[in-house]
């Protein structure tokens, strides 16, 4: 006769090996996985809900929304008093790194679960979302910087965007829009630079492989290449091709009213589109922006958000779950259901999706361009003190934009700035 | 004759006890005072004599407050705040005054109508106020640019130009601040008995004699309590400036509110953030005592 504890052992035998599977599966799914969770986002993502529903049929997502502005003093004031604000958290790239820094207990080590798909992110992406070598994001969309064009007025105006290899070529080009086309400016830029928002001086400055700080920490906002990229911004701005777009009002105002012929923009945009301006299809172009030369970088990357999880969850798989899912699969879902997908920053998705074609983009194959420049994005990680240089580099951009200050000037002054705020050492020239 | 202890005098009983009756109805409020405003201030406090490493605190004692002056933006958050403050109120003040007197006068075509259409804007949200403004000051698209360029002007940069920024941001304060600072203003003009202007007039005083000697003399108090309630509330400015020019262009109307927004909620520097905040209160009170005082030594003068 068997033994109670013989039977129980023999229980425990069998259900042991099913017990160490994966509770998540992101292409097969699991519909034994039951659970409720909640996602705080900024967005009411329903199709990501919906797809993930297919493969976790008994896992109910509640999707909590807050506004974009509100959103980053949210999980601020909750890390600061270790709240429970929901089992998985968007977090915007600027907040993660002062977080980790701040409050290290708030957010869940995903090292155990997430790190196999470390390989399949670009550096600066995976970097950008788990500093200083913890494990705590999933990054999700595609940061890459594009130039979104206007491919009716460019027609217009004589200019073939294939050719606009050089920013020398871009100049010469933008000159020739202006006169074929004055009611409208070449290129957008926001000449406030609030909040950091610089995305000229992004790439212009990445494709040299400068960003405000160097690996040790040391400031280099005045850098000899800063200086260089901020006056080539200073010669569009002489050459009358910038429209001054501040803010999102001002943006999406000049949009529709054609006041600009193109913008430089993270690969994120090219899913909003169709919501800002649905009026527009078949207008938008989306290329790889110029670069100093047609052999050189062209890459550069801006910043987005990540998934990460509570520590305090007490639905770790279901979060997990969901994280991953959207992190990996949710884009090709989302495609094969006929579907909008956003960019995902997942380079096996990416690379599947550059055959994804929208008639909305006058380049149907609109995800080709984001696939050529992520493969080569230069390794820009963000840290604690990260917000206060992008302010400091708006203050400049706008100092240079606005009152036409010397770049070099300008940018001394606020690398000064930035030093005097955080206490950190200027890089040696 | 029974003989008995002598009645102890009213005095001496209620003397040995104390009266606890009015301390149990006040008792709810200065708890919750307690909790959430006696708390948080000292925790404050103790919070800008620290600093956060790792998630830990460490005491530093006053290096949050040395770290404050060799900040060259927070210098420039209160030189703004104060050329807001030395210019903006006055400014205001004059307005309102301006709007009340007239308000005040009986045969005032649509009084009533007036009286509403200034005091609107003060009970428009701020943020609301600022998202407004941002499109009618855009200097492409806005409706105020609309308006200079069908007079043949060129557009004004109202919210690109450090100077024009500042300006804006100003105008923007005082379109919502006076409609309040002249319903008090016309409160205390009611006050003044009609009589002192009546008795004025019959010795040939006018117009400007008349406010000079009698109106504002007797609206001292109202004038007092208004500058101090403006003092603090450009001492405190947050919410125009966030959303108008987000403290830009170049840091031209960042405020020292916006700035302590910024140290504590984005960069999640607390320590930093409450020194600014302790930094701000001492400029507040010290402000207002001085004002006080000043008003008292012009009215024993």
């Amino acid at each position: 006769m068997k033994t109670p504890l013989n039977i129980l052992l023999t229980t425990a035998l069998l259900l042991g090996p099913a017990s160490a599977q994966s509770a998540t599966n992101p292409v097969k799914g699991n519909a034994n996985l039951k659970a409720e969770i909640t996602v705080l986002s900024t967005v009411d993502d329903k199709t990501n809900v919906i797809a993930f529903n297919k493969l976790y049929p008994n896992v109910k997502v509640n999707i909590i929304t807050a506004p974009v502005a509100d959103f980053i003093t949210k999980i601020n004031t909750s890390a600061a008093v270790n709240s429970f604000l929901a089992d998985v958290l968007q977090m915007p790239d600027a907040a993660i790194a002062p977080i980790v820094a701040s409050y290290p207990t708030y957010l869940a080590d995903l090292s155990k679960v997430a790190t196999k798909y470390k390989s399949s992110f670009t550096t600066n992406a995976w970097n950008t979302r788990n500093p200083g070598g913890k494990v705590v994001a999933m990054p999700v969309d595609n940061t890459s910087m594009v130039l979104y064009y206007r491919a009716d007025l460019f027609k217009k105006a004589g200019i073939d965007p294939s050719k606009l290899t050089t920013w020398t070529d871009f100049a010469a080009a933008g000159k020739k829009f202006q006169a074929a086309v004055p009611g409208t400016k070449f290129l957008a830029e926001d000449f406030t630079g609030t909040g950091g928002n610089v995305n000229l001086l992004t790439v212009l400055s990445q494709e040299r492989n400068t960003g405000y700080f160097n690996a040790k920490g040391e400031i280099t906002l005045n850098s000899p290449e800063m200086v260089r990229a901020m006056t080539t911004v200073k010669s569009f701005k002489d050459a009358g091709i910038l429209q001054n777009v501040q803010g999102i009002d001002g943006f999406l105002g000049a949009m529709k009213t054609d006041k600009f012929a193109a913008v430089l923009y993270p690969a994120w945009l090219a899913s909003l589109l169709k919501v800002f301006v649905p009026e527009q299809k078949g207008k938008w172009g989306v290329m790889v922006p110029p670069g100093y030369s047609a052999q050189g970088s062209h890459a550069a990357t801006s910043t987005g958000s990540g998934y990460s999880i509570s520590r305090n969850t007490k639905n770790f798989d279901a979060a997990w779950a969901y994280v991953e899912f959207v992190s990996t699969q949710a884009a090709l879902q989302i495609a094969k259901a006929s579907g909008t997908p956003f960019i995902p920053a997942y380079l096996p998705a990416l690379k599947t999706l550059s055959n994804f074609a929208d008639p909305f983009f006058a380049t149907p194959k609109y995800i080709v361009p984001v696939l050529a420049v992520s493969k080569s994005i230069p390794s820009v990680t963000l840290n604690i003190n990260s917000q206060n240089a992008a302010n400091a580099a708006g203050n400049a951009y706008s100092a240079v934009l606005n009152t036409g200050v010397d770049p070099k000037v300008a940018l001394d002054k606020a690398a000064q700035d930035l030093a005097n705020q955080t206490g950190l050492k200027i890089a040696p020239k | 004759m029974i003989q008995t202890h002598p009645a102890t005098p009213p005095q001496s009983r209620r003397a040995g006890r104390i009266n606890l009756t009015p301390y149990l109805f006040l008792a709810p409020v200065l708890i919750l005072m307690a909790v959430f405003l006696l708390y948080p201030m000292v925790q404050s406090v103790l919070l800008s004599f620290q600093r956060n490493v790792a998630g830990d605190a460490q005491w530093v004692g006053i290096a949050q407050y040395r770290r404050l002056f060799g900040d060259s933006i927070f210098l420039t958050s209160l030189t703004n705040t104060l050329i807001f403050l030395v210019i903006q109120v006055p400014v205001m003040l004059a307005c309102a005054l301006f709007v009340a007197v007239h308000l005040n006068k009986k045969n005032f075509p649509l009084r009533g109508l007036f009286r509403s259409v200034y005091f609107l804007p003060s009970i428009m949200g701020l943020v609301a106020a600022g998202v407004l403004f941002r499109l009618l000051f855009n200097e492409d698209l806005g409706l105020i640019n609309y308006a200079v360029r069908s007079i043949g002007l060129p557009n004004v940069p109202w919210i690109n130009q450090p100077g024009w920024a500042k300006i804006t941001v100003m105008l923007v304060m005082t379109w919502k601040s006076v409609g309040f600072a002249a319903v008090i203003f016309l409160a205390g003009l009611q006050a003044i008995p009609e009589e002192l202007y009546e008795a004025a007039e019959l010795d040939g005083a006018k117009g400007w004699q008349i406010i000079r000697n009698i109106t504002l003399p007797l609206l001292k108090p109202t004038l007092i309590f208004t500058t101090v309630i403006s003092t603090i509330g450009v001492l405190n400015m947050f919410d125009e400036v966030v959303v108008l020019t987000g403290g830009g262009p170049a840091n031209a109307t960042i405020t020292m509110g916006l700035y302590l927004y910024r140290t504590a909620f984005q960069n999640l520097d607390f320590n930093y953030g409450a020194a600014v905040a302790w930094v701000m209160v001492l400029l507040v009170a010290a402000l207002s005592a001085v004002q006080f005082l000043l008003a008292r030594e012009g009215s024993e003068g």
